[in-house]
């Protein structure tokens, strides 16, 4: 017949658990400070913030507000250093449409281009208007179109509007409601 | 419980742990500004875009200063690969010092500048000067074109940054695309304060929709792209102001989710980042780019309301109130608040850009159907305030605006030439001819116009709100009703209230006491339940108002009572009688009963126990009353009389008593009869002798008879036939016949005479000494 000593198995888990809570609580405090950069994850200097004066941060730029700035700078050299690929496809938009007025930019700096809009509505004959272009900043804009309301009649028209200059030939269509 | 204790604790770490994880990850963003907050339609307000005096020179110098820590030499790595900066820029030809921008100099007529060199050429300034100058110049905030300088490329951070970097500041005339054998940029725009002063000019022109130029954004719907590639697509934006119609048509792309997300980081292939970095820049460094309506700053605790550039101040509470739609206050620089125009204090009248005017309040605007109505409410079109369409779109349409107001706690207003006239009730506006078309508002609404004289019928009662006092209205006046019937009137009139304001602007009538008539006169006494109509007003008072009929059938009528009027009041429970315009106090039941055997009390409001005399006491009618130091005993006859008595014999026969004390003094104030008590007693017409109690109609010759009053002869009890036999003391029968008594010799003589109990009466020797002696009867 054998005595089983229960005492001394029972000690050992108590140990056993022990040191599985220490270990949580080590992995937690780790978490932790982490998070919050403190011992041993604290940054080597921390300057203290200072409160906006008037409304304007005079605090030193951070992180992510240098490195958004670096690739923006980054973009900037690319994209200035003209090795973007060529292209004679020049990128029409219409912007707005407000009755009679039609909005129109063209992706590229032409101070003399030509954008021609024509209307078209089945059983109708086209309507079609020629306008300049203007340069407004990085892009140009089509002259203006003033839909010529009372002639079309009310329903939705076929507008293509067509720019070609100096930078290419571009074109965009949209069907817009005349009321 | 070892093993309890360590699994606890294993619990409570993991907990603490996962709860502190928790709690760090919500914090760490929460002072950060939130790209994905980016409102398209709206990226800046009006007000903050062209906020020149946000910053001075030398707040833009030392905000460079601080953004930004210059590596002159190049010292560093390059971040664009190439070995250190130095060699970067040596491999393109540039040398140092390299110049950040808070060390920039330029002279913008020549465009010479002090980069690559220790001097700063002749005519040059700072590049926060050439910020601060043109922002001056064309009205645009100077922060905006640090933000569009840093999102444009860097330039606010960069610490290494190239002459191009300058020349190229704002991308102003720098296509995104760039065709096949066009330059980068338009070199007719090359130089910082080209570039500055371009930027600058053209988000003015945009801003204000500058003639001859074709803008290609306007306010409302638009369709503004993701990106430079056309393939990306856009989205429709409801662009709400002009400040955003200025920065979408200077950098025409807005970020896409991905762009938003990822905060100041990159997206996708289609994210744009230029206004994304406005926006997120912006907020960082100059705070909120979109402030509220409302705004006051630190120092001042005025709030104005900000519409077109343009603080109008809030002056009182009611108006801060129906301004709720417009979001909470702002606290904001005072810069801000000095930049922006004049406005005159803010009314609740307000006027969209299309020009329909409207009032506002309970978050809701109310057009207004005409000018002339505008001025009704104490305004004008032209003092309308211009809000943009973006805050009168926070306001839901109400119905069209009326002339008729009711607020919340139910008072009505009519509103016409600037001043707010209450209304007592429709009949009122009826009367008045006024249209009744009505919109309900809150307590506020009409709280800052005037009080005008309201608008009332005649003959009404009306109540003082904040007093509870009552008045009734007629003649076109309000006529007091005195204090002490103020409670009675209450109760037994229907009252509506009017503000003690529209009450002040009445004229004032005369008070109204208890005593009222109608024009044809009949009298009225007010009791506690209505008006009652008195016969003999006098009894009363000698003055009783006349009201009209109107007035008068508003007060309800009580069940007519005659005289004598036994009335007592509410706060007591004194009996009195009123007669001869005095109050007398009744001093027990059985007196009241001798005055009245069928007594109906009136309770009447306290106003006539004040106003009334006060008089003596009622004496019991039929009592007998003896005052101390008088000896003589008097029957109380009726109210105002008392008879002598000479001894107890007459009211033995009269049946009259029991005898009473009171003093002189009320002996004093009764009237005294000039003759002593008799047995013979005249009521009215009739004539009759006492005898035990009860009165026999008799013809007496020679006595004299006491006249009583009618209250003493309804005590008395009168027989309805006269005496046949009387039976004296001594046993003695006699026959009555014409005023004398025969004796009658024997019992059966009275027999034989008709006699029996039935018709004879027994008599005191007193009673019969009033008969003279007849012959016998044998």
């Amino acid at each position: 017949m054998k005595i089983k000593n229960n005492n001394s198995r029972s000690t050992k888990k108590i140990v056993a658990i022990t040191i599985a809570a220490v270990l949580v609580v080590a992995l937690g405090y780790i978490g932790f400070a982490y998070a919050y950069k403190v011992t041993p994850f604290n940054d080597p200097v921390q300057e203290e913030k200072t409160a906006p004066i008037d409304g304007v941060d005079y605090n030193t730029v951070t992180d992510e507000q240098q490195q958004a700035g670096d690739a923006a700078k980054e973009e900037f050299i690319n994209n200035t250093d003209d090795n973007q690929e060529p292209s004679n496809n020049v990128t029409v938009t219409i912007t707005s449409y407000n009755q009679p007025t039609l909005r129109v930019t063209v992706d590229a700096i032409d101070e003399s281009g030509k954008c021609t809009l024509v209307l078209s509505k089945s059983g109708r004959s086209d309507v079609t208007q020629k306008v300049g272009t203007q340069v407004i900043g990085s892009y140009s804009v089509c002259e203006g179109f003033d839909i010529p309301v009372a002639d079309l009649g009310t329903g939705d028209w076929q507008a293509t509007i067509t720019y070609e200059g100096s930078a290419g030939r571009g074109q965009v269509q949209k069907v817009i409601p005349v009321q | 419980m070892i093993r309890r204790l360590v699994l606890s604790s294993l619990i409570l770490a993991i907990l603490a742990g996962a709860g502190l994880f928790i709690f760090t990850t919500g914090g760490a963003t929460a002072e950060a500004s939130d790209a994905r907050k980016y409102n398209a339609g709206k990226i800046i307000d009006d007000s903050i875009f062209t906020n020149t005096n946000s910053m001075s020179v030398d707040d833009i110098q030392r905000f460079l200063d601080s953004k930004v820590t210059c590596d002159t030499w190049g010292a560093k790595t390059s971040e664009l690969g190439g070995g250190t900066r130095a060699q970067w820029m040596a491999a393109r030809g540039i040398s140092p010092p390299f110049k950040c921008i808070n060390g920039y100099y330029e002279n913008p007529n020549n465009g010479q500048t002090n980069y690559g060199s220790n001097d700063i050429p002749s005519g040059a300034i700072s590049a926060a000067q050439i910020i601060y100058n043109y922002s001056r110049q064309f009205g645009i905030n100077p922060q905006v074109i640090i933000v569009t300088l840093q999102k444009e490329n860097g330039l606010i951070t960069d610490q290494w940054p190239t002459p191009k970097q300058y020349s190229e500041a704002m991308g102003f005339g720098c296509p995104d695309n760039v065709a096949p054998g066009a330059p980068a940029c338009d070199p007719s725009y090359g130089g910082f304060s080209a570039q500055v002063y371009e930027a600058a000019r053209h988000f003015r022109g945009f801003f204000d929709n500058r003639a001859g130029w074709f803008i290609p954004f306007t306010t409302g719907v638009n369709y503004v792209r993701w990106s430079p590639n056309s393939s990306c697509g856009g989205s429709n934006v409801n662009i709400e102001n002009r400040a955003t119609v200025a920065l979408y048509s200077y950098t025409p792309y807005q970020p896409n989710d991905a762009a938003k997300n990822a905060q100041y980081g990159t997206g996708d292939a289609c994210s744009a980042y230029g206004n994304r970095n406005f926006y997120i820049y912006f907020n960082d460094w100059f705070g909120s780019t979109q402030y509220s309506s409302l705004v006051r700053t630190a120092e001042n605790p005025t709030v104005f309301l900000v519409a077109n550039g343009t603080k109008y101040p809030i002056g009182d509470m009611n108006t801060f109130s129906a301004l709720a739609p417009m979001g909470e206050v702002t606290f904001v620089p005072q810069s801000y608040v000095d930049n922006l125009a004049n406005g005159a204090l803010m009314g609740r009248v307000i006027r969209s850009s299309n020009g329909t005017v409207y009032y506002y309040d309970s978050g809701i605007k109310l057009p207004f159907g005409s000018c002339a109505q505008v001025a009704d409410y104490g305004s004008s079109c032209g003092q309308s305030v211009l809000l943009e369409d973006s805050q009168l779109n926070r306001f839901a349409n109400g119905p069209s605006m009326t002339n008729i107001v009711v607020t919340s706690s139910g008072k009505r207003f009519y509103v016409s030439g600037g001043v707010k006239r209450e209304v007592y009730d429709d009949q009122s506006i009826t009367q008045a001819g006024i249209s009744n078309g009505v919109n309900v508002l809150s307590e506020g609404s009409v709280a800052a116009l005037p009080y005008g004289n309201p608008v009332m019928r005649n003959d009404v009662f009306v109540k003082d709100r904040q007093t509870g006092t009552i008045y009734l209205y007629t003649g076109g006046q309000k006529n007091a009703l005195h204090d002490s019937l103020q409670t009675t009137y209450a109760s037994i009139t229907t009252t509506k209230p009017l503000d003690t304001q529209s009450l002040n602007l009445m004229a004032q009538g005369t008070q109204i006491g208890g005593y009222i008539k109608s024009n044809a006169g009949t009298n009225y006494v007010l009791t506690e339940k209505g008006k009652l109509a008195v016969s003999n007003p006098g009894e009363w008072s000698a003055n009783f108002m006349s009201l009209s009929d109107a007035t008068l059938s508003q007060i309800p009528t009580v069940t007519a009572v005659s005289a004598p009027y036994t009335v007592t009041f509410s706060n007591g429970g004194t009996i009195y009688l009123v007669a001869n315009a005095t109050l007398r106090p009744i001093t027990s039941w059985s007196g009241l009963l001798s005055i009245n055997p069928n007594p109906n009390i009136l309770t009447l409001p306290s106003y006539y126990l004040n106003d009334i005399a006060q008089g003596v006491v009622v004496l019991t009618p039929g009592s007998l009353v003896l005052a101390a130091d008088n000896p003589t005993v008097y029957l109380v006859d009726g109210l105002n009389t008392l008879i002598p008595m000479n001894s107890f014999n007459q009211v033995t026969e009269l049946g009259f008593g029991p005898i009473v004390n009171t003093t002189t003094s009320v002996l004093n104030s009764y009237t005294k009869a000039p003759s002593v008590l008799n047995a013979a007693v005249q009521c009215g017409s009739s004539q009759g002798l006492a005898i035990g109690g009860v009165v026999y109609p008799v013809s007496l010759t020679g006595a004299s008879y006491t006249t009583l009053s009618t209250m003493n002869c309804s005590l008395l009890k009168w027989s309805t036939t006269a005496p046949t036999f009387l039976q004296a003391t001594n046993g003695t029968i006699y026959e009555i016949q014409s005023g004398q008594k025969r004796p009658i010799a024997s019992y059966g003589k009275y027999i034989s005479l008709g006699g029996n109990a039935n018709n004879t009466v027994r008599a005191s020797n007193y009673a019969t000494s009033f008969f003279s002696d007849g012959a016998l009867l044998q």
